[in-house]
């Protein structure tokens, strides 16, 4: 590795927001023919470095060199044309475009449709890629789009290839495909970066890791010299006990019970198909599954913002076609968490109190709002979890990720809940705030609050979650108690490949042996 | 009966056909322009302006058609595409909002031409008009008939109108540049990361795309309205429509060349038919209550191949986090 | 290959500002809108080519100009407070992302109602000053109503099929407009364009006139303005405003029926043009032609957008425009400009400078010292600095 070429080299590059640095003086370089992964926490600067590096971004201060020598980036087209190429976390594909239309955007070259699209054939059949070009994005899968945006990558020739983050969309057999194309990769003698903040993947894939912190540079290590102890050390700074906590608690009357849900998705396509399940108070049931496989419109359905098909009933009482308004209402406390917290939980330009008053601003009397009350409130949950923010007048939209979520949570466990739906509470959030939203879930669980808890980290769900229901495209695919289970099994089910109810059609998945509605068929397996 | 309704049909066509052929090429780029009016406006007046210079450069008595017709279609482009600059430096460069932006011009725009437009002798423009009305001789189309009266009785800017919709409908769907200007309207992130430049393509689709619609406000005036210049008003109303024939079209120019003689037909109708002055008062809505209609009819269909460019109206900032 | 590429280097990059004292982002508004009328001026000074000051001078005195027997320029009152109405009226609907350009057309249709009674009771009106009261009254509500049915038939067809309701509400300006021009020639049996000044010698359905004919209709616009500033900042249905244009979804998520939020700030926005159009009928008017709110509900736009949707804010704006058009027209009539519109040219480049300044308060460009025009600035201003140390 040592009498490696250097490639890239970045020098003290800072970068800043608002007051805040996402970047403080990085360096980093890159040798040729190498897999460098770049590990850090969320919100550790690691996309904005390589925003930087791609020219999305201007730097404040640094140089960036390549081949040894001062490179001047100032836009996606200069990054080009130094050969750097990146495939970003949110894929940057028209929809409404075709895989190779996609491709050849922004190609200087006269070559017709017909030439772009043998070279682009030519680099799939090279990688082993499988994928129809002429078909449009807003038809493709996740991993078919990603495809695409690596295409579109190799297609340019470049010799620096930026993956930010490739990995959180994939299924485990999908990201073992992926590693092997990488690998092939690094034998054409490229360069390889690789985001991301999973350590069993940095140990797998990467020659070299380099660890953010921060938004500051901590240090690079050789892969087969370290261990994931060791990386987590580095990645954290102060010791973290990362062990969650199971709380096991008694049973107790299913509160929620969902018979023959189907719910279509915004494009009329089937998101979520004859699914069937319960919640019980004092219960963590996880749901896995890949990337946008109905979990979002499951939530939507449960709170009453979809339509749906099927019975939804709380406490053996049916509350099917309730909207939010409705269901509050009838006096059930349900908390929605969902996963766009600016988009959907709070209003990001209205101010703290105003956020906190959105649940609860009808129960004054008269016509006028009252702050007044709203403004303690807001104190206190503040105080309470620990939140900082200049003032309980500015926007949340000015708050940190870790912030916003703790206002929300706070918000939403306010109305004591007896049945509450997440959606990746804990995503773009530091690990201290990750913990402090588990001890907030783990709380209400002692209450006997029934959870629904949809994650995107299998090992978090693993150890954090009493049962775990498996999607793959809007299909129950069985529900398994944690503690029976290994990450492998929920991974082919994730895929399909593996149907639980299909095996074992006796076991009736997703009934409870007690439930409220009727008793004819019960789930052997609880 | 029918053959002068179809000639007028198609020559009030031309009117909106400019102005939402250019707005149809600056929303591809992902600009919403509310300020389409005063931009056909601006053109009407640098359009009479390019006349005007004409004229005092060699006198009304030796109208030269080509020429004359040279100088004011310069005129209008540059009056307009000017008109454009404001805007595109407004909303590209400096992220303010489109929709205000457009407001500010139209009220600029219209305010403009009825403050200079007023001072430019009628006369001239009244002759000026007449060799900018025709494009064949009168004695070769009447020949022809039906087919002559209707198709070939209109000035040059008839068939320009035509030609340039049908050269829009090319460049966008086939030809490389215009999948590049598409992909700008529909994700400029997208089109930045492959290294486009977006700033670029929207500047070019602004100035490009105003001085289209500025065309209509000089056919307007110097074309089917001989050349008087009091018709701010109307002008300001067609490009409201123009705006909407967009939507109609599905930012499709060859789609638009069928909804503005739709439009162009339902605004001349009352003129042919035998009704009272009264109830012409109330055919005078006609034409907008029409628009409306065809605005309520594309929402409620809302099919997947009428969906505007989906960054529509929204300002690409880089940096945005 | 590449090494050897020459990128150029941008002159400046623009960035993000952290948060900008709301004190030094409000003098620089002024300040720029200080600069660019004096540069308007300067426009018409190379029109006019007479004193630059005298020009100003008129402009100020017809601004401000006092009609005989009165001691207040109650013109110059009026025009605020119509402009300010019309802003008021869509300010609401604006803050939900609504945009209502419609507010012409919406007063037109009631204005019309209203004339259309006051032409048709005339004779029941004279009886008694009871009637009188409840003709005007009739006129009131009828107004209303019409304004309402205009404001609300688009804000239907946007909640449910999410039609545009810019160019709707456009296209129903215009309709208005023709009914306007129709109307009329059916009251005056289509005879005439119109029947002129309705019941000019009863004087019945006319608003009273206390101390001025104007100045009940501003009484009127002042309490309308500070119940709608109430309504904004305080109650229950403001605060859904808010949240429903912030983020429809989250209005959404906490149960709020989004569609009867938006058609009620419609109702509330059309009660608002109704009364306009009473106080153009009964108070101001006492006629109609499809003119008569000029281009009032499309300013009102631009003002309630520039007025970040504050009410007070909007009053300012509303009394400076309305300066500069009566200003305007004056400098017009004086100088033989032939017509009036100078003001909308000149209100069209205020406007565009302001919109230049609301950048610099959210960005500003950081210049890049690698560029050679920079370095070139930056010698010569180092240069310049050196001479001055050295006289010192």
């Amino acid at each position: 590795m040592e009498n490696k070429e250097i490639k890239l080299e970045l020098r003290n590059i800072s970068k800043h927001f608002g007051g805040v640095y996402a970047n403080k003086n990085v360096n980093l370089n890159l040798y040729k023919g190498e897999i460098l992964s770049i590990l850090g926490e969320n919100g550790s600067g690691k996309t904005t470095l390589m925003n930087v590096l791609s020219g999305i971004y201007t730097p404040d201060e640094g140089e960036i060199y390549i081949n040894s020598k001062l490179a001047h980036i100032h836009s996606p087209k200069d990054a080009f044309e130094y050969g750097i190429g990146m495939v970003h976390q949110h894929f940057k594909l028209v929809d409404t475009f075709t895989a190779i239309e996609n491709i050849i955007l922004g190609l200087k070259e006269k070559s017709s449709l017909k030439e772009a699209l043998d070279k682009a054939s030519t680099i799939a059949l090279k990688y082993g890629f499988k994928i129809d070009l002429k078909k449009k994005i807003h038809n493709m899968s996740v991993s078919e789009k990603q495809t695409v945006e690596i295409i579109k990558v190799l297609y340019r020739e470049v010799d620096i290839l930026v993956l930010d983050e490739p990995t959180a969309v994939l299924t485990p057999q999908e990201i073992e495909k992926l590693f092997n194309i990488i690998r092939k990769m690094r034998e054409d003698n490229k360069s390889i970066i690789i985001i991301t903040h999973k350590l069993n993947e940095v140990m797998s894939i990467s020659d070299r890791v380099s660890i953010l912190r921060k938004g500051e540079y901590i240090g690079t290590l050789t892969t087969k010299d370290t261990n994931e102890r060791e990386l987590t050390n580095y990645m954290v700074g102060n010791k973290v006990d990362l062990k969650l906590e199971r709380l096991k608690l008694a049973a107790t009357k299913p509160t929620l019970e969902i018979r023959n849900l189907n719910v279509l998705k915004d494009d009329g396509t089937q998101a979520i198909k004859d699914l069937n399940f319960f919640l019980r108070g004092g219960q963590i049931l996880g749901v896995a599954g890949i990337a946008g496989c109905g979990q979002k419109e499951l939530c939507e359905a449960i709170v009453g913002l979809r339509k749906y098909k099927g019975d939804i009933t709380h406490f053996g009482e049916s509350i099917v076609g309730y909207t939010p308004e409705r269901i509050k209402e009838i006096g059930i406390r349900m908390s929605f968490i969902p996963e766009d917290r600016l988009g959907l939980g709070l209003a990001p330009n209205l101010s703290i109190v105003d956020n906190l008053l959105l649940k609860s601003y009808k129960q004054s009397k008269g016509i006028f709002v009252d702050r007044k009350s709203a403004r303690q409130e807001a104190l206190e949950i503040m105080e309470r979890y620990n939140v900082s923010a200049e003032s309980i007048d500015a926007p949340v939209k000015n708050l940190s990720g870790g912030n916003i979520q703790k206002i929300l949570l706070g918000r939403e466990i306010g109305t004591d809940p007896n049945v509450i739906i997440t959606a990746y509470p804990v995503r773009g959030l530091d690990i201290n705030s990750s913990y402090m939203i588990y001890d907030i879930l783990n709380e209400e669980k002692a209450k006997n609050t029934a959870i629904l808890f949809i994650g995107e980290d299998l090992d978090v769900l693993l150890t954090f979650c009493d049962k775990i229901m498996v999607l793959c495209e809007g299909r129950n695919m069985g529900i398994v108690h944690t503690k029976e289970t290994t990450k492998e099994e929920i991974g082919l089910m994730m895929t399909g490949a593996k149907n639980l109810l299909e095996m074992y059609p006796e076991k009736h998945y997703g009934f409870a042996s007690d439930s409220l509605i009727d008793n004819n068929k019960e789930e052997v397996h609880e | 009966m029918l053959v002068p309704f179809l000639k007028e049909t198609i020559s009030m066509a031309i009117t909106y056909l400019f102005g939402s052929t250019g707005e149809t090429v600056i929303e591809k780029g992902g600009n919403l322009n509310l300020g389409i009016p005063g931009i056909m406006c601006l053109g009407a007046l640098g359009g009479v302006l390019g006349v005007n210079t004409y004229i005092t450069i060699f006198s009304v008595e030796n109208i030269m058609g080509w020429l004359l017709i040279l100088f004011a279609i310069f005129g209008s482009f540059i009056f307009a595409a000017l008109g454009g600059l404001i805007y595109a430096v407004l909303t590209v460069s400096l992220q303010s909002n489109q929709n205000v932006t457009g407001l500010a011009l139209t009220t600029f725009g219209v305010g403009l031409m009825k403050f200079i437009g007023s001072n430019i002798n009628q006369d001239n423009l009244t002759t000026a008009s007449r060799s900018i009305s025709k494009l064949f001789n009168q004695s070769f189309y009447e020949k022809l008939g039906w087919f002559g009266e209707i198709f070939l009785s209109h000035g040059i800017l008839v068939y320009l109108a035509i030609i340039i919709a049908i050269l829009t409908t090319i460049f966008l769907s086939k030809t490389r540049k215009g999948l590049f200007l598409r992909s700008i309207g529909e994700s400029p992130q997208t089109a930045d990361a492959q290294g486009l430049n977006v700033s670029l393509y929207k500047y070019l689709a602004i100035l490009i795309g105003s001085g289209i619609a500025g065309l209509g406000g000089l056919y307007y005036v110097m074309d089917r309205s001989g050349g008087t210049t009091f018709v701010e008003a109307s002008i300001e109303a067609f490009g409201w429509m123009a705006v909407a024939l967009v939507i109609f079209s599905m930012w499709k120019p060859g789609i638009g060349i069928i909804g503005s003689l739709l439009f162009g037909g339902l605004y001349i109708l009352p003129s042919f038919l035998s009704i009272s002055n009264v109830q012409i008062k109330l055919f005078d809505m006609l034409p907008y209550v029409v628009t409306i209609l065809v605005l309520i009819i594309t929402s409620v269909i809302n099919s997947k191949n009428s969906q505007p460019p989906a960054s529509l109206g929204v300002n690409y900032y880089r940096e945005e986090r | 290959m590449v090494e050897d590429k020459k990128v150029s280097m941008p002159l400046f990059s623009v960035v993000k500002r952290d948060n900008l004292p709301r004190l030094k982002a409000i003098i620089i508004r002024i300040a720029t809108f200080i600069l660019t009328f004096f540069l308007a001026m300067l426009i018409c000074f190379f029109v006019i080519k007479e004193n630059y000051f005298e020009i100003i001078g008129t402009l100020f005195k017809g601004a401000t100009v006092v009609s005989k027997g009165k001691i207040l320029p109650w013109r110059l009152f009026m025009d605020t407070a119509l402009l300010l109405a019309f802003a008021i009226a869509i300010v609401a609907p604006f803050k939900m992302k609504y945009w209502n350009m419609g507010a012409n057309g919406q007063v037109l249709v009631g204005a019309l109602a209203a004339i259309v009674v006051m032409f048709y009771m005339e004779d029941f009106a004279v009886k008694s000053s009871f009637n009188n009261v409840l003709v005007i009254l009739l006129m009131l509500a009828v107004s209303i109503i019409a304004s309402v049915i205009w404001a609300v038939i688009p804000a239907l067809f946007k909640v449910f099929f999410n039609t545009n309701e810019t160019l709707f509400t456009l296209m129903m300006n215009y309709v208005a407009s023709a009914l306007v021009g129709y109307v009329n020639y059916q009251l005056a049996q289509g005879k005439k364009e119109s029947p002129g000044i309705i019941n000019s010698d009863s004087e019945a359905g006319w608003l009273p006139v206390v101390l001025d004919k104007y100045f009940l209709p501003i009484l009127i616009i002042i309490i309308i303005t500070v119940i709608i500033y109430f309504y904004i900042k305080k109650t229950k249905q403001g605060y859904e405003v808010a949240v429903v244009g912030d983020s429809i979804n989250t209005a959404k998520y906490v149960g709020m029926n989004t569609k009867k939020i938006i058609i009620r700030t419609l109702v509330v926005s059309g009660i608002i043009c109704g009364i306009i159009g009473f106080i153009y009928s009964s108070a101001i008017n006492h006629s109609i032609d499809p003119n008569t709110c000029g281009s009032l509900g499309f300013t009102a736009v631009l003002v309630a957008w520039l007025s970040n949707f504050s009410p007070i804010i909007i009053a300012g704006i509303s009394f400076v425009l309305s300066f500069l058009t009566l200003g305007t027209s004056k400098v017009s009539s004086t100088y033989r400009l032939g017509n009036n519109d100078l003001s909308n040219v000149i209100i069209g480049l205020i406007f565009f400078a302001i919109l230049v300044c609301e950048f610099f308060i959210r960005f500003k460009l950081k210049f890049n010292e690698e560029n050679n025009i920079y370095k070139a600035i930056k010698k010569i201003f180092k240069k310049n600095r050196k001479d001055g140390v050295e006289e010192c």
